[in-house]
């Protein structure tokens, strides 16, 4: 016979091992050997192939029987299973509790974090052309070698790339006009606007209420209203076919109504008007000039991505000079949200967030595996009983992990109760609208986290305990081990570094938070208000200014191009030169900005030399310039003021250097400034008010206003309330360290908690001998913190280095910010030295006061 | 005492009737033979475990082939509960069946 023939005598592999895996082992050999006996008959009888076919086929067959056997018996070893754990959880209630508190704690945070990041990852996913939709980005090369990237674009880059690209299916220009005055001849309010080409509508998923996108914005003078602004101004019937008016004097007709874009989309939810309507504007849209449009792209699909950028790149190369230095790429819209063109955004968030909510979490894994780990010992009888009543090593180690897991899915059940009510909190504090609905793919997610929680919490301990030698644990001669009783410190340490962690970042984190707040920004913004100085009203400024200033309350009024936060113009290179440049210097990025005279007075801004804009210089508004003393330096310039400076080929001459205010936030360095009267419209004015009839004040400028320009809502706003808007994502992180901190500190607290009480009941007899031989209680007490104490000491050790670096690389996102100081270690190391003395302390010393004759009585 | 299921009924019968020569595979081939079902080996031994568990078979050990690696092969045999069990099942048969003549069931 030849060797090839032997094998032929085998049954087929694939369904034998499967057979194998699924008999169970009572009677898988005389399973296998039947197969193998009738295999051979057919085979000698019919052949190879028969005889195979055969094997298949009843192997296919079987499967259902057996795994119904299977079934049957597990689900009768679970209940045994069940009944066990249920009895051990019911009859050690404390610990039971603090394991389970700690893990529906530690789930709570993970479930919230999840839901929330669920919510930030669908920003923009509800499109049904999210795919396909693109934002064009420009990226400007900065004279520094910087590269900064930018959505905004010119109004002619939309026509031109849909020309040229034929990949392009759709492509639509957007302008958002905020505040713009809005409504029927008795009914108006401020709302804002969407410029936007006709294909906006297909490109973007708007579901309509009323009209259709196919024609909507067909005609120029047309718009498309959302919901609720429908409602608001036409509550009596339709709206399509109204007239309604957009600013002083321009009327459209209502051609649409759409839903309000749902809270997870990066789009504002505004009303729609074609972009051919701000011609009667005065805007061009579709010169190479100005900036001031975000383009969208919808991609035919399968568009090779990459050769699409590299065609668009250069673009405004040969379109528009005034653009140089530019090129043009683009990016997905799904990630418009989560991730800044400027490298930051939510996505850091959702990193931290997870990472702390698995700290916690983790804290809670460590708590059940020490607990549980210190109590084995305690169980060795029981476990001796069972390996002598024949229970293999296999099942006890799945009843113990049966023990965590189901610890877990009740604390599972807490947890998303907890979670519930927890999430207008989190909606606080993250400013998100996470709804709480669990579909099924989220549940099953959860479950899973749930059952692996119990499963990597349970996995030591089962390892210890069904490694017990029967023998000696009946004999209680089974003691912990070296290496368990060092892997719990080991793990104390890590709960202790976990939480000192957590206390430094809070603490640093706020520690930067009140320095944000409070650090001289070389103005003064308390009690200064600020409004949008809109179309409406800007024809009316100066009957406003001499109205508003009759009031003695308000001190101050002026205007300016820009919100303090970000002026808005910037340019840089070769638009810029000035007079005394003899070593050739490039000016880096430069902001502009424009601003009234009354600027320096109503911010109490000083001058360093010269003099500021003033209205006793009538030429001031046409050939001065007032620069910052960075622009100074960057000028390397001895006497500015005096000196002839060109920007975009318009001459001005210096007249005074400003003194360096932040007019950016404190994330980036103060940059260089350049005040002139050209280039930008007035967009915000200013009041300085007194700060004792703050109300009164605020009620007199509204009404002025109000009078003045008939139907106008000014929306006054202090610049500090500002300021916490620009803050807002640091006040937040401030928030959310707080909060995981206090649940990390819960979280070890209670685990410590436990895990004291029970080695002082275990000690409870070294005490008392202790005691007998003439040792103190405080002696005592001493003696038996030191243990903890150690472990705190090194985690502190351990948590300090990367602490710091943690901390010292988030400051450097800021161009300013606090040091940081031993101090916040100090407190950190302080808090933590509380946390073990309280938790462990008060059960050594309950203990140490325990008369020693009840404890040594029953020897 | 419960009466037996069909399929049970069926390798009870098979079981004796093969006297001491019930291996799975001739108890298999045997139902196949009677009633005309094809067991998979998953659904015999499940019945089989499942009847000595109630105490109607026992099993049994032969000595090992007589070749390398032989394994022994396990016969089963009824114990007396076990034909008590399938004479009942007999009786219920005959009771349940009695005065009722097959033919008067053909359909029309």
């Amino acid at each position: 016979m030849s060797p090839g023939r032997a094998d032929v005598q085998n049954p087929p592999r694939w369904p034998e091992w499967i057979i194998r895996r699924l008999a169970w082992a009572e009677d898988r050999s005389s399973i296998l050997e039947n197969l193998r006996e009738e295999y051979a008959y057919l085979l000698s009888t019919k052949g190879a192939g028969p005889a195979v076919l055969w094997y298949w086929g009843h192997c296919l067959r079987s499967i259902v029987p057996f795994l119904k056997f299977l079934a049957y018996w597990r689900f009768a070893m679970f209940k045994n299973y069940l009944k066990l754990v249920l009895r051990g959880i019911s009859k050690h209630k404390g610990y039971s509790a603090v394991n389970i508190a700690g893990l529906a704690v530690g789930l709570a945070s993970f479930i919230l974090i999840s839901l929330w990041i669920n919510y930030e990852t669908s920003f923009d996913r509800f499109h049904e052309n999210k795919d396909g939709l693109y934002q064009l980005v420009t990226e400007q090369l900065l004279p520094n070698g910087e590269r900064r990237q930018f959505i905004n674009t010119p109004g002619a880059l939309a026509p031109t790339l849909e020309a040229e690209r034929p990949e392009i299916r759709n492509v639509s220009r957007s302008v958002e006009w905020m505040d713009f005055l809005l409504g029927t001849q008795d009914k108006r309010s401020m709302e804002g606007v969407r410029f936007v080409d006709p294909a906006f509508l297909e490109m973007f998923s708007l579901e309509f209420i009323e009209g259709n996108s196919g024609t909507a914005l067909s005609q120029p003078h047309s718009i498309v209203l959302t919901e609720h602004i429908a409602n608001r101004l036409f509550a009596d019937g339709e709206a399509v076919g109204r007239e309604i008016m957009m600013g002083q004097n321009q009327s459209l007709l209502v051609t649409g109504v759409i839903k309000d874009f749902p809270p997870n989309s990066s789009l504002r939810s505004l009303s729609l008007v074609p972009i051919a309507a701000l011609r009667d504007l005065g805007w061009d849209h579709d010169q190479w000039t100005s900036g001031n449009y975000h383009t969208y792209v919808h991609l035919e699909e399968k568009t090779d991505l990459e050769s699409f950028k590299a065609q668009i790149r250069d673009v405004y190369e040969r379109n528009a000079p005034n653009w140089e230095r530019s090129t043009l790429t683009l990016r997905p819209v799904t990630k418009i949200h989560l991730h800044d063109l400027s490298g930051g955004g939510p996505i850091v968030y959702v990193y931290i967030f997870s990472g702390l909510s698995l700290f916690v979490l983790l804290l809670a894994m460590v708590n059940y595996t020490n607990l549980a780990t210190a109590r084995s010992f305690l169980r060795a009888k029981e476990i001796g009983v069972r390996k002598t009543a024949g229970a293999y090593r296999r099942q006890l180690t799945k009843q113990i992990l049966m023990e965590s897991i189901l610890t877990a899915l009740v604390s599972g059940c807490l947890a998303v109760p907890i979670a519930y009510f927890l999430v207008p909190v989190l909606n606080g504090l993250t400013g998100a609208r996470v709804g709480f609905d669990l579909d099924g793919k989220t549940a099953l997610f959860l479950t899973g986290v749930v059952v692996l929680t119990g499963v990597v919490s349970g996995l030591y301990p089962a390892f210890i305990l069904s490694s017990m030698n029967p023998v000696r644990a009946l004999k209680g001669a089974v003691k912990p081990g070296k290496n368990s009783l060092l892997l719990r410190k080991v793990l104390i340490a890590f709960q202790f570094s976990l939480s000192i962690f957590m206390v430094v970042a809070m603490l640093g984190v706020n520690k930067q938070l009140k320095y944000l707040n409070t650090k001289e920004l070389g103005y003064s913004r308390s009690h200064v208000v600020s409004m949008g100085l809109d179309r409406e009203i800007s024809g009316q400024y100066r009957t406003i200014q001499t109205e508003v200033l009759r009031n003695p309350d308000i001190l101050s009024m002026t205007r300016s191009s820009s919100s303090m936060e970000r002026p808005n113009t910037t340019t840089g290179g070769p638009d810029v030169t000035w007079e005394g440049n003899a070593a050739g210097v490039e000016m880096p990025r430069i902001h502009l900005m424009r601003a009234d005279p009354e600027f320096v007075e109503t911010f109490q801004i000083e001058m360093a030399e010269g003099r500021f804009f003033s209205h006793e210089f009538p030429r001031d508004v046409a050939e001065s310039a007032v620069i910052n003393e960075t622009a100074w330096k960057a000028m390397g310039l001895d006497s500015p003021v005096g000196k002839r400076l060109t920007i975009w080929d318009n001459p001005f001459r210096i007249i005074g250097v400003i003194k360096d205010f932040h007019f950016y936030s404190l994330r980036e360095e103060i940059q260089p400034l350049i005040l002139v009267h050209r280039f930008a419209g007035f967009q915000r004015i200013f009041f300085r008010i007194n700060s004792q009839n703050v109300p009164e004040a605020l009620d007199f400028i509204r009404n002025t206003i109000k009078e003045i320009v008939p139907g106008y809502v000014p929306s006054l706003r202090f610049l500090d309330d500002n300021l916490q808007e620009v803050y807002l994502s640091e006040r937040r992180m401030g928030t959310a360290t707080r909060y995981f901190t206090l649940l990390a500190i819960f979280v070890s607290g209670i685990g410590l908690l436990g895990l004291a009480s029970f080695s002082a009941r275990q000690r409870t007899k070294e005490i008392a001998v202790r005691k007998v031989l003439g040792a103190s209680e405080g002696k005592i007490v001493l003696q038996l913190l030191r243990e903890t104490l150690i472990s705190v000491v090194a985690a502190n050790i351990v948590v300090y280095p990367v602490a710091y670096l943690a901390l010292r690389g988030w400051l450097q996102n800021y161009a300013y910010h606090t040091t940081l100081g031993i101090g916040i270690f100090a407190l950190a190391s302080v808090s933590a030295l509380a946390l073990a003395v309280l938790s462990v302390g008060w059960n050594i010393l309950k203990a140490s006061l325990a008369n020693p004759v009840d404890s040594l009585r029953y020897e | 005492m419960k009466e037996v299921s069909k399929s049970e009924e069926m390798v009870l019968l098979a079981v004796w009737r093969l006297g001491d020569k019930a291996d799975g595979v001739s108890i298999r081939s045997q139902i196949l033979k009677d009633a005309g079902k094809d067991y998979t080996y998953g659904t015999l031994y499940g019945l089989l475990r499942q009847m000595d568990r109630k105490g109607y078979i026992q099993k049994a050990k032969a000595e090992p082939l007589p070749k390398k690696g032989g394994r022994s092969k396990s016969y089963y045999r009824l114990t007396p509960s076990g034909i008590r069990a399938l004479k009942e099942a007999i009786e219920l048969h005959k009771r349940v069946w009695k005065n009722i003549n097959a033919l008067s069931l053909s359909e029309s």
